[in-house]
């Protein structure tokens, strides 16, 4: 379909013992607060395009 | 109080690829993540360790003659994927105790840690078990996460 853009998804999860919680950004917006450790998250759409984390 | 400015370090994302295709009818399809860096740092050790994932709901001390669906899986390696039957399971981790290489011989299998969670897996599922470190689990220090794929 013309104009429809395919997107991905991403999960994220806070495998790092001594971070404590954490908060993650993408592309400079902030997606999860307070993420604990041990825990991951739902999968997040996402645009193809570069990507900063 | 002023919040503290603490330059950002760099650091590289471990990044593995989702596989949302669904296994045959009947089947599981699950990989193993190990994620915890301390895993293979018991005192003096030098010996492999493997996970299965076994259907049964109470503790054994050794896997029977059952081949580990999963083998020394390296820290941070990328997973490959295992088939399993649909039933109520629970990863059991075991070590070797001759590390002679190319020695799968189950017989020789002690398992050293059963993991908590029993988990009743349906057919068409696909899921991603993470190992982690767990500092102050006793007796054996490490957690999980069972990570939904599809279904």
């Amino acid at each position: 379909m013309r104009g429809q853009q395919q997107r991905s998804f991403v999960r994220i999860v806070n495998a790092a013992p001594d971070a404590g919680t954490i908060d993650v950004t993408i592309n400079g917006n902030k997606i999860l607060t307070a993420m604990a450790y041990g825990t991951g998250s739902n999968y997040l759409p996402k645009d193809p395009e570069p990507t900063s984390v | 109080m002023v919040g503290l400015t603490v330059a950002p370090s760099t650091f590289t994302i471990l990044q593995t690829e989702d596989d949302h295709t669904a296994p045959a009818a009947n089947d599981v399809k699950i990989r193993v993540l190990q994620l915890d860096p301390l895993f293979h740092a018991d005192p003096g050790d030098s010996v492999r360790w493997t996970h299965s994932l076994l259907q049964r709901d109470a503790c054994a001390t050794a896997l029977n003659g059952l081949n580990p669906d999963f083998l020394e899986i390296a820290f941070q390696s990328t997973p490959s994927w295992s088939l399993c039957g649909a039933d109520r399971r629970q990863f059991a981790h075991s070590r070797c105790p001759h590390p002679i290489a190319g020695d799968t011989d189950p017989d020789t299998t002690s398992v050293q840690g059963w993991d908590s969670q029993k988990i009743l897996f349906k057919a068409g599922q696909v899921r991603t078990y993470v190992l982690l470190h767990n500092p102050t689990g006793t007796p054996f220090p490490q957690q999980s996460l069972m990570l939904d794929d599809l279904n």
